[in-house]
């Protein structure tokens, strides 16, 4: 948290209120007292113009009564004005005639102690008739006034300081109370804007990775159709070169036979008519050449059965696929002379065709490769399904083999099988190892 | 902001502040010089611009002047004065002793008239002081007033505001004379009390203070239940004033010859030097047998007299 003094505020704004703070107090401290002196020196100077004009009257009764004489005569009014003062400031009444001389001469002693003592003088004249025959003056010691004045001073100095002191104080507190808030707020924002690169820089590279995971998705979609296509090239392909293998079977075995079985035929009518016509001699050769006949009969439907398992593995149509299964491991167990166990649990509800399909021919040509070059003398397979998956595992304890090496070059069976995976959506993978048997996982999507 | 940028911000404020500082300190200085007053002349100050000088008037026979104890008596004295032909003594009225005094120094009378003794100082000045007459000092009080008489101590306590009643419960009212009077010097030499008590009222302004005699005598007569110092020796006929007793004493010409009444003082004539021409005919004939008669038909007692008129 940034201390006060780190904003500045409070020292800025002390700064601007010294100065007024010491105007305040020059003027607390100085106008009242001023006024006082003011006021006092004229209330004084009013008591002595009074004082002075009362005088003035009583010694122009005397002057009246009195023409030649009246200045003889104040000599007692003075002396009893001088004991008795009119008013507390009032320190000196002197009389002056026509000429401006003292009509008291004893005070003419006295004036050095006048002149040194700074009073303040009033005067009035006194008249008899138009005639001014002289002036009374009236010393007036403002001395208690200026004392008045100072104590004044010095108490409105005191309350002057107190007052500018909290006007100095206060606004300062107050503005460091702020400015410490004005540093919470300015730390809070520095940690805002920190967060808030942070979040960004964050939130860039979320976006750089999802980017990224997006594009790297976009390639694997664009693979993935890649793939489809070359599947679906490959599918064409596959069933144009099954169609002509197929066709090419049949010309070469069905139809071959059927043309031998043709021929065989015309031989045994002729051996027929030749016998009826009574060459006995032709019967064995005709009853050995119907026998062949029906020989290649039997090869041609086999041969016809065969292919026909190779459009599309009829047992399923007949026995299901686990049964299938069953039967074809009973084969392989049968054909290689080892151990088979085999593990079929399927739901209740039917699989697809594609599915059972698939299923059948990826174990067809799991078995097809043991039989080729495993070597096994153990195989388990185990087929499963679930409400959402079919998870078929082959494997043996074979040879094995280098996976790298099948990678670089597959073979034709293992793309086979990925290949029919994939078109469902499902995957396919081998695990193996030169001496450590192979294992086949498939997993086939059910939704 | 930074503090790098504060000094620029506070010069504003500090240069209004120096300004405001300056202002009210020429204001302050103006105030208080501008209230200064007027000074006099005896000070250095300007004369009066117009002037009207009375006491230049021309005068006419003996001039005398002074205290207004004398001025009944020696009013009476010239009054009795033999026509000679010339103008005849003009007796002002009172201006004090000491105003007589200092009119005799400036020359603006012939002889001044006193009713105490000179001081060393006014001696030697050269004034010369001749007794003719001594006269009591009359405690007078308004005819309403029911006593008759006071003691000394009852004296003192009336005038100290310690008894503030008369007798029959009606208010006492005093009153004094200017500091100075003869009369109140005399009792107050006499009587030390009554001289601390005197200046303690005079200093407190506690009674109504009459300048002159005459004064005096009016204030008694028309102020019930007053006291006050008379000093013109006796109290002129027709007037609703009464004098007390002092201890028993009555202010008597006999009393005063004797000696037994406390309170008197001695009237003189003071001329600056030994007095000469009219003048001195005049203080010669209130030596005289005939001034003596006019002296005591008056109520006082004659003293001074040829060979013993300086003392």
């Amino acid at each position: 948290m940034p201390r006060s003094a780190d904003l500045g505020l409070r020292r800025d704004l002390g700064a601007r209120l010294g100065p007024l703070a010491l105007v305040l107090v020059v003027v607390i401290a100085v106008s009242a007292p001023l006024a006082v002196f003011v006021l006092g020196r004229r209330a004084v100077r009013l008591e002595s113009r009074a004082a002075a004009r009362q005088v003035a009257q009583m010694i122009r009764r005397d002057a009246e009564a009195r023409p030649r004489l009246w200045k003889y005569d104040t000599l007692k009014l003075l002396a009893h004005m001088r004991t008795y003062r009119p008013h507390e400031h009032i320190e000196r009444i002197e009389v002056v005639d026509a000429r401006g001389d003292l009509v008291d001469h004893g005070s003419e002693q006295e004036l050095p102690e006048l002149a040194a003592r700074d009073l303040l003088w009033e005067r009035a004249p006194i008249k008899v008739g138009d005639a001014t025959i002289g002036e009374v003056w009236v010393g007036a010691d403002t001395h208690g006034v200026q004392a008045g004045a100072l104590r004044m001073f010095g108490l409105f100095a005191l309350l002057g300081s107190v007052l500018a002191g909290l006007m100095y104080a206060l606004p300062r507190r107050a503005m460091g109370q702020a400015e410490l808030r004005i540093g919470g707020l300015v730390k809070r924002l520095k940690t805002s804007q920190a967060a808030l690169a942070e979040a960004a820089g964050s939130l860039e590279q979320q976006v750089e990775a999802r980017s990224s995971e997006l594009s790297r998705a976009l390639r694997d979609l664009q693979d993935k159709e890649q793939r489809v296509r070359e599947l679906s090239t490959r599918a064409v392909s596959m069933q144009e070169a099954e169609r002509r293998a197929i066709a090419r079977e049949l010309h070469d075995s069905a139809g071959q036979a059927l043309t031998a079985i043709r021929i065989h035929l015309q031989l045994i009518e002729d051996l027929v008519r030749r016998a009826r016509a009574g060459d006995e001699s032709v019967v064995p050769k005709a009853e050995e050449l119907a026998a062949r006949t029906a020989t290649m009969v039997d090869e041609t439907l086999e041969e016809i059965r065969r292919a026909v398992n190779t459009l599309g593995p009829a047992v399923l149509d007949d026995v299901g696929l686990e049964k299938a299964v069953r039967r074809a491991c009973e084969d392989l167990a049968d054909s290689l002379g080892i151990e088979v166990e085999c593990s079929v649990r399927l739901r209740d509800a039917t699989l697809a065709p594609a599915i059972e399909t698939t299923c059948y021919r990826v174990v067809q040509e799991a078995m097809t490769n043991i039989t080729r070059h495993a070597e096994a003398s153990h195989v388990v397979v185990e087929l499963v399904a679930t409400d959402a998956e079919v998870r078929i595992e082959v494997r043996d304890d074979g040879r094995g083999f280098d996976p790298s090496a099948e990678r670089t070059r597959p073979s034709r069976g293992v793309v086979g099988m990925r290949e029919r995976a994939e078109l469902l959506g499902g995957r396919l993978d081998m695990d193996s190892s030169p001496g450590e048997g192979t294992t086949v996982r498939a997993v086939l999507p059910l939704s | 902001m930074t503090g790098a940028e504060s000094p620029p911000t506070v010069r504003g404020p500090a240069l209004a502040a120096c300004a405001t500082l300056v202002v009210m300190g020429t204001i302050a200085w103006g105030v208080i010089h501008s209230d200064d007053g007027p000074v006099p002349p005896f000070l250095g100050g300007p004369k009066p611009e117009v002037t009207t000088t009375l006491d230049e008037a021309p005068r006419y026979g003996l001039q005398l002047a002074g205290s207004g104890s004398n001025v009944p008596l020696t009013s009476a004295l010239a009054a009795a004065l033999p026509d000679t032909g010339r103008p005849r003594p003009f007796v002002h009225p009172s201006i004090g002793s000491r105003g007589g005094l200092r009119a005799l120094l400036d020359g603006t009378i012939d002889l001044a008239l006193v009713s105490r003794s000179l001081s060393p100082t006014e001696r030697e000045l050269g004034l010369v002081e001749t007794p003719y007459a001594r006269v009591p000092i009359i405690v007078a009080v308004h005819e309403g007033v029911p006593d008759d008489e006071l003691s000394v101590a009852e004296l003192v306590a009336i005038f100290s505001g310690e008894r503030t009643a008369w007798s029959d419960g009606s208010p006492i009212a005093v009153l004094q004379r200017e500091p100075g009077d003869s009369s109140h010097r005399v009792v107050s030499t006499s009587v030390p009390a009554f001289a601390e008590a005197n200046e303690a009222a005079w200093e407190q302004a506690k009674y109504r203070v009459l300048y002159h005699d005459d004064d005096m005598r009016d204030a008694l007569a028309a102020t019930e239940g007053a006291i006050g110092l008379f000093g013109q020796g006796r109290i002129p006929p027709g007037m609703p004033i009464r004098a007390l007793r002092i201890e028993g004493v009555a202010p008597t010409l006999d009393a005063i010859a004797d000696e037994a009444y406390l309170f008197t003082k001695d009237l003189s004539f003071v001329s600056a030097g030994p007095p000469t021409g009219a003048a001195l005919a005049f203080v010669e004939f209130a030596h005289s047998a005939s001034g003596r008669e006019v002296v005591r038909a008056y109520g006082a007692l004659p003293i001074g007299g040829r060979g013993a008129a300086v003392r």
